[in-house]
């Protein structure tokens, strides 16, 4: 993996979403190797979403409740990646307005994947040091 | 409710070694001397079994299940009603990914939403380019996020189960937006 890439996974500051991507529609066309960069565990929600179909950035947020922060950082590395296809929101209609929320056994399995996390908000790339 | 999550893979794959990081009970391990040189003195002849208990009758129920042929009496008996399923496969052994459609099929079907994550282990020895098999899956209309894994390392377990949950999670967003 290219160092730009890595950098890009890595920094924890990132600008706003790219000019070119800003009034797009999304789609995850391969999903990245979280076993190889440093991720916030966020990210695995935001690309299940985007690997489904086309999505808006407000469907991005209503279903993640991420910050701006976090959901722009993964869409400017997906992009600089080549994993992200784009394409000019049609339907206007906004979409998503009630924010999605986990119940019954999928909020506990979430319960326990964050206490499993214990206090951290992204994983690092272990892997890397192996290889 | 308990849910079935299904880990198949060949031996070695790390499959024991995935359960018994991710369950929180003793695994039974069904693990017999093998006569036959594999790299490692022990190979699984049945199902590996763990659980991960989240309260109030609601449970994850993790088995391990051999991949190869010979052993499809044990997938007939655990294919039925799957919440999610993880291949595992060691990096040296992914020559040909389509090789895999067969046995994703067994487990992956039309009835019921079921995703796959494809862990690859053993990649601290062999890497791995996982966009070239995503692509060769997707070709044959597979789906699904490959991971560089190791079976010992909690975190590796951890992204598998969490992806798993939140493409249950994107399938259940993705169905209330198209409806609305
Ligand atoms: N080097 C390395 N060893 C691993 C990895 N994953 C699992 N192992 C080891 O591989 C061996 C086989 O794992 P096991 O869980 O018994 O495989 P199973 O036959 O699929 O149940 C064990 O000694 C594990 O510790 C990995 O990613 N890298
Ligand atoms: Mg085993």
């Amino acid at each position: 993996m290219s160092s730009v890439k890595d950098y890009m996974w890595n920094t924890l500051c990132m600008p706003d979403l790219h000019p070119e991507l800003k009034g797009m529609a999304y789609k995850l066309d391969y999903w990245p190797d979280f076993g190889r960069v440093t991720y916030k565990h966020s990210f695995i929600d935001l690309c299940a979403l985007l690997s489904t179909q086309y999505v808006s950035y407000q469907q991005l947020k209503s279903f993640s409740g991420c910050s701006d922060e976090t959901i722009s950082h993964l869409l400017n590395t997906l992009k600089t990646s080549n994993l992200l296809s784009t394409k000019p929101v049609t339907n206007d209609r906004v979409p998503g307005t009630n924010p999605f929320s986990l119940a019954g056994y999928k909020e506990k399995l979430m319960s326990f994947l964050r206490s499993a996390y214990g206090r951290n908000e992204q994983s690092s790339a272990e892997l890397v040091r192996g290889a | 409710m308990y849910r079935k999550l299904v880990v198949i893979g060949d031996v070695g794959a790390g499959k024991s070694t995935l359960i018994r990081t991710l369950s929180e009970i003793e695994t039974v391990d069904t693990d017999v001397t093998s006569s036959k040189n594999i790299g490692k003195p022990l190979t699984t002849v049945g199902i590996d079994y763990g659980r991960i208990t989240l309260g109030e009758g609601d449970a994850i129920g993790l088995y391990g299940v051999p991949g190869q042929k010979r052993y499809s009496f044990i997938w007939d008996m655990v294919k039925e009603d799957i919440w999610a399923c993880i291949l595992l496969v060691k990096a040296e052994h992914l020559r040909a990914p389509d090789k895999l459609i067969d046995l994703i099929n067994v487990f992956i079907n039309d009835k019921e939403y079921c995703p796959l994550a494809i862990g690859v282990t053993h990649t601290d020895i062999k890497a791995i380019n996982q966009v070239v098999i995503q692509k060769v899956l997707q070709e044959k209309g597979v789906n699904a996020p490959v991971f560089s894994v190791d079976a010992r390392k909690k975190q590796s377990s951890l992204l598998l189960l969490h992806t798993l949950l939140s493409m249950h999670n994107a399938n259940d967003f993705s169905k209330r937006e198209n409806m609305a």
